[in-house]
């Protein structure tokens, strides 16, 4: 089995999660190389070949430009199996891929399978559906798919520096360049950089944030006080923030701040993979009227009630305390 | 200007979902179903749009059994123009690949000079049929978009991107646009339009007709997730506040000799 992986990057700086796609390839293939639209002076880490497609010269943003340049490097190497992330830029550029080579696509794979429980083989990638509540699998005698992994996956090799037995892959010395027909009906005209993030939600120890369930004024004005009372921060999910009922900056999750807290206090949020991507903390209590909700997945403790009803009583109780 | 808008009905995600006894399909029964979220967006920006023009047709489509005229109802009672049907009463045209191909197919009949949908569903959330009928039918496709502006003839884009980050992108018409939830605020049927959205016209086209042969390469099961130990807390209100208050106290003491120290 041979993986070919789409590493990514922006504005000179790799992402992250690159070492996702290293360890997954670690754990499924046999062969793998790597293809970056990037850099020369900031290589990416990488096992097998590194083909690098200078985007000084094609563009950080042009998926056309850079699914010609793909194409040109699947040919080169044939893989049964094209892994991105499941990004911006990995899950735009994958269903072209896969269009272009008539291949399957399957998006945000949160596990693949090789073989089955009883020892036969497969093909078989698993994704999240129904808002968490589901798993789908699906199998395939497809020759060739393209898929995109979700960043952070677990179950995952360790791939930091950070423990003793963690397997490090050095950054690439070499690479292979390719080039690419550049397609100029698409005009990529710069980066915005995000509104400071006033809170630092990223150094808060304590957040309360409030989700879909908490998105009205009576709510939020509860959860901003519990948090005051906590000595942390207040923050909300992308629904909240789409209603304009709080600052964007404090808005956890892909598309906003990542967290690394001691104690995070849900409150009426569902738990889209999309927020729980953006949550790191030693504790998880949810406060939630669905039991069902995909947060219980992640949380330590589920406390199902209504947060406009629960959380004047427990503010109360937490002012008894103090006296 | 000619615009196509493509809209999902999907379940109401706080919905309690059963999967079929075979594996292959989630039980309808007693499911309330509604406009996938982000679709709602992209009706909004066709309808902005449309707002703003003074020639200006709005085509609400969405593929799926009858139940789905009922979401092509609510794109018309916002605003639309007319609607279009793509049929498939067995349900089974699910696959992105399928869905991208039938619309494709029709969208190729008219000429459509942008094409918007959600970014992804809310049920399945692949993300893909969009990209796919930009691919399909050889036009630019741009994904993930929070603002939209319409100048000189050509579409100027901001694509969200992770942490905060933004791109702006400029693209020529036609174009398929796929819209983030937070590019607009969707705007309601009013009471008239709800009237008026039942004498628009809807056309009804047969699934198999634009989507002649499945290239469908996939068996799909679904199964509940194993879920990792939670501690779950039932009870009334009260009760449940005691618990949670002496979880957080340590929090709270911390939190007041903070403030004195500072």
């Amino acid at each position: 089995m041979k993986l070919l992986l789409i590493a990514e990057q922006r504005d000179g700086v790799l992402s992250k999660h690159i070492t996702d796609l290293i360890g997954f390839a670690d754990q499924h293939g046999k062969e793998q190389c790597m293809f970056l639209v990037g850099y020369k002076k900031t290589l990416p880490p990488a096992r097998g070949t590194l083909y690098l497609c200078d985007a000084g010269k094609h563009g950080e943003y042009n998926p056309a430009t850079h699914l010609n340049a793909i194409q040109t490097v699947v040919a080169r190497e044939q893989p049964d199996l094209v892994v991105l992330l499941h990004s911006s830029y990995g899950a735009d550029l994958a269903p072209r891929i896969a269009y272009a080579l008539g291949a399957l696509c399957i998006t945000g794979v949160t596990e693949y399978r090789q073989q089955n429980a009883d020892g036969t083989s497969c093909n078989a990638f698993v994704t999240s559906a129904y808002n968490g509540k589901l798993q789908r699998t699906v199998r395939t005698t497809a020759k060739q798919a393209v898929i995109t992994i979700q960043p952070g996956l677990s179950g995952l090799p360790d791939m930091s520096d950070m423990s003793g037995t963690a397997v490090s892959v050095p950054a690439c010395t070499s690479y292979t360049p390719v080039s690419a027909e550049k397609d100029t009906r698409v005009l990529f005209s710069g980066y915005i950089q995000p509104e400071g993030c006033t809170a630092a939600l990223d150094k808060a120890q304590i957040i309360v944030c409030a989700g879909r369930g908490a998105a009205d004024r009576e709510s939020l004005t509860l959860v901003k006080a519990l948090a005051k009372k906590l000595g942390g921060e207040h923050a909300a999910t992308r629904p909240v923030i789409d209603a304009n009922a709080m600052e964007a900056s404090r808005q956890i999750g892909v598309t906003g701040q990542s967290t690394l807290s001691q104690l995070h206090l849900s409150c009426g949020a569902s738990g889209a993979l999309q927020h729980l991507a953006g949550i790191t903390t030693q504790q998880l209590i949810a406060i939630t009227t669905d039991e069902k909700a995909p947060i219980s997945n992640r949380a330590d403790t589920l406390v199902v009630a209504d947060v406009k009803a629960l959380l004047p009583l427990l503010l109360a109780k937490l002012s008894e305390s103090k006296s | 200007m000619n615009i196509l808008v493509c809209v999902k009905q999907v379940p109401d995600m706080e919905s309690a979902f059963h999967v079929a006894a075979d594996g292959s399909r989630i039980e309808e029964e007693h499911l309330v179903w509604r406009m996938n979220e982000y679709d709602r967006y992209a009706v909004e920006q066709a309808l902005l749009l449309k707002d703003r023009l003074t020639e200006c047709t709005v085509t609400a489509l969405s593929l799926g059994p009858d139940r789905v005229v009922e979401v092509i109802t609510k794109a018309l009672a916002m605003g639309c123009d007319n609607g279009v049907h793509i049929a498939d009463s067995t349900g089974d045209v699910t696959a992105p690949l399928d869905v991208a191909e039938a619309i494709a197919a029709h969208a190729k009949e008219q000429t459509y000079d942008l094409i918007l949908t959600g970014m992804q569903s809310e049920d399945l959330g692949s993300g893909m049929v969009g990209v796919l009928i930009g691919e399909i039918l050889s036009l630019p496709s741009i994904t993930g978009v929070v603002s939209f502006e319409l100048a000189n003839g050509q579409y100027i884009l901001t694509r969200e991107l992770e942490q905060g980050m933004r791109a702006s992108v400029t693209a020529p018409s036609p174009a398929v646009i796929t819209c983030q939830t937070g590019l607009n605020t969707p705007r309601y049927p009013t009471f008239p339009n709800i009237m008026k959205a039942r004498n628009k016209p809807l056309r009804t086209r047969c699934v198999t007709t634009l989507l002649p042969t499945s290239r469908q390469q996939q068996e799909v099961s679904y199964s509940v997730p194993e879920k990792p130990a939670c501690t779950i807390l039932e009870g009334p209100p009260e009760h449940l506040a005691q618990i949670l208050a002496d979880m957080l106290r340590p929090y709270v003491h911390a939190a007041s000799l903070k403030g004195k120290t500072t």
